[in-house]
């Protein structure tokens, strides 16, 4: 699966992980749009076929009102992502190719799919 | 690690910083189909999001450059699709060109020049250092070192929350590595956009806050 960093994920630990297990990562950074809004963040990860992973609490906000593309939200500090990832990215990766729109949030007791607004309406 | 060219990418507002242009060109540019974005995404009838390539961005400042030497639009535009028309898959090095009237013609790369015209007694060619600029938009696209160790809060990043000024890295991220016992070099590790003078910002928000 190909995801695209947010500038707030720890890029060491996070694309280790990811990449150990076999995923695609690169950052925001590397794609030259660091201090970029959560908007153009967002459409550039759409555009390439990516899934976005933040810890921004307000761009998951923005993205339950006008969803595009898939957008996981790390609800947890930067030091306690690849733990959370550690539990759940099976089944993160499983949901994610189930649904190619819409929010996922991780806690560490479950992930929460937030389908976009305008199904939900 | 750095990405493709085609891969890389920024919003208007920075492409029109980095060809050092009004918004407004940028936008009359684009409708005028000289350069459009790569992208251009309605979110709601308010807000559209518009990114640049990086090849886009060498045709932004090769435009630029040309219009403050007094090259018409017309010119240019005939300049843009000739390197559009060369690819970008090996990158042309510089474009040398002439112009004639209102045509534009150029120099082919054994010197000859096209359509076998003769040129050009008393006509001054030109040249476009796209390496040169290609190089140039690279560095612009890198964060600004007067925005080091500098804190403010931006609509639409991190909810408004202290960021690093440039980037979208929250203060208080780099706070808790500081309460960790994460070291300097850790910190930049997990945030290679941020500089020693961020992470000494960081802590005097820390110690101002306890």
């Amino acid at each position: 699966m190909r995801f695209v960093l947010d500038e707030d994920v720890d890029v060491q630990l996070v694309g280790s992980f990811l990449r150990q297990r076999g995923h695609e990562c690169w950052s925001v950074v590397d794609a030259g749009l660091g201090g970029a809004d959560d908007d153009a963040v967002a459409i550039y990860a759409d555009d390439r076929d990516a899934v976005l992973i933040t810890h921004d609490a307000g761009a998951t906000r923005r993205r339950r009102k006008f969803t595009f593309g898939r957008h996981v939200f790390l609800k947890c500090h930067q030091l306690e992502a690849v733990e959370l990832l550690e539990i759940h990215l099976d089944e993160l990766v499983t949901q994610v190719e189930h649904h190619n729109i819409g929010v996922f949030e991780l806690g560490r007791t479950a992930i929460v799919f937030r389908p976009p607004r305008y199904e939900i309406d | 690690m750095r990405y493709p060219d085609d891969e890389m990418m920024v919003p208007d507002k920075r492409a029109a910083e980095i060809a050092a242009i009004s918004r407004q060109r940028l936008r009359y540019w684009e409708r005028t189909d000289l350069i459009k974005p790569v992208i251009e995404r309605e979110i709601s009838p308010r807000n559209v999001v518009r990114l640049y390539s990086l090849p886009r961005l060498v045709e932004l400042v090769a435009a630029s450059e040309l219009r403050h030497q007094g090259v018409s639009l017309q010119h240019i535009r005939g300049i843009i699709n000739h390197l559009r028309e060369q690819g970008y898959e090996s990158p042309l090095r510089e474009v040398r060109f002439a112009l004639s009237g209102e045509r534009v013609l150029f120099q082919h790369d054994d010197g000859t020049w096209e359509d076998s015209r003769r040129p050009f007694e008393g006509v001054m060619w030109q040249v476009v250092d796209l390496h040169a600029i290609r190089s140039r938009v690279r560095g612009r696209m890198e964060r600004s070192e007067a925005h080091a160790g500098v804190v403010e809060k931006r609509r639409k990043v991190q909810a408004s929350k202290p960021v690093f000024r440039g980037t979208r890295v929250p203060v208080e991220a780099v706070s808790g590595y500081l309460e960790a016992g994460k070291t300097t070099s850790e910190i930049l590790d997990a945030f290679p956009s941020l500089t020693e003078e961020d992470i000494r910002a960081a802590e005097a928000s820390s110690s101002a806050v306890a």
